[in-house]
């Protein structure tokens, strides 16, 4: 398999997904990553039928889409989607390290805004450095033709202010 | 029978369903059983939450519909997400002006003929006309 996105979105299948990033590039599956998900059939059933036809929707949990991950290096394309970026950090402790992860949504409320469509929870933020630590490049972009920013930036330009403050 | 009233939530990205409604209203006058959410800034779990809050609202009785607008984007996943938990009626995916307006000309129809009604009508009010280059005008598909 060879995943042409890694995206973390907190609507998962949705309209972005799949005209915007769709239409580019065409993917023959959607992984969905999460393991409350792959183990609710009901959801599974109503996010699977957002997916156009010719798309295959799947539902892993983190063990068993890093198992994939790791093992899988047939021909067909797909885009992995998370809910949040700590499930990037847990594919990471089960053995699947995210080489570059998309972050295309998360809309915490009272998080830390970044773009018009990143507002992060502490925990998103600490996930985002752990991944940093363990090697993944993490960019935000919505849309295929918006700018790709680097995570690291964005969350520097944020700690800037609150340093000149603190001295 | 009189059937009880017949409330809609226009469900969509960004402004389009603040849009429709205001459009609506500029035809047939301010609606009060029509109210319109946004998913702007706001996660799948926060729009649920602002639906159930809008359905949790109407008096007993309601008939509540979530018009929604992409059949497969968020608001119309959320919708049949926060549908199956109230007791919402039904749930319309493509919402477009022709349809809202159905939606408050037909609120004497029974459920089945109501969603019937207003699915008609809003694919009819879909077309178009191509234009050829030096040529005359004529709706689209049609043939002479």
């Amino acid at each position: 398999m060879k995943v042409l996105l890694f995206r973390v979105d907190d609507r998962l299948i949705h309209g972005q997904v799949i005209l915007g990033w769709g239409r580019r590039f065409r993917p023959q599956r959607l992984i969905v990553v999460d393991d409350r998900i792959a183990g609710d059939p009901w959801e599974r059933e109503l996010l699977g039928s957002a997916a156009p036809p010719e798309v295959a929707a799947e539902f892993l949990s983190v063990g068993a889409a890093a198992r994939a991950l790791r093992a899988d290096g047939g021909p067909e394309t797909a885009f992995v989607l998370l809910e949040t970026p700590r499930s990037a950090v847990r594919l990471a402790e089960a053995g699947y390290v995210v080489p570059e992860l998309n972050l295309g949504g998360l809309h915490r409320e009272g998080g830390l805004r970044l773009t018009a469509y990143l507002f992060l929870s502490p925990d998103d933020v600490a996930a985002v450095r752990a991944l940093h630590a363990a090697g993944t490049r993490v960019y935000a972009q919505d849309v295929p033709d918006a700018r790709r920013l680097a995570l690291e930036d964005l969350l520097r330009e944020q700690e800037t202010p609150l340093r000149r403050e603190a001295r | 029978m009189i059937e009880a009233a017949k409330v809609a939530i226009v469900i969509a990205h960004g402004s389009l369903a603040s849009g429709l409604v205001s459009a609506m209203e500029k035809v047939l006058g301010p609606q009060p059983n029509v109210f319109w959410l946004s998913n702007g800034g706001k996660t799948p779990e926060t729009l649920e939450r602002e639906i159930q809050a809008l359905v949790a609202r109407q008096p007993a009785g309601s008939q509540v519909y979530l018009l929604s607008d992409l059949r497969g984007g968020s608001c119309g996943t959320t919708s049949l997400r926060a549908a199956r938990r109230t007791g919402v009626r039904g749930v319309f995916y493509g919402t477009n002006l022709a349809l809202l307006l159905e939606f408050v000309l037909h609120q004497d129809l029974p459920p089945e003929a109501f969603f019937e009604a207003l699915v008609s009508k809003a694919r009819t009010a879909v077309d178009g006309v191509a234009i050829e280059t030096g040529g005359s005008a004529e709706p689209a598909g049609s043939s002479r």
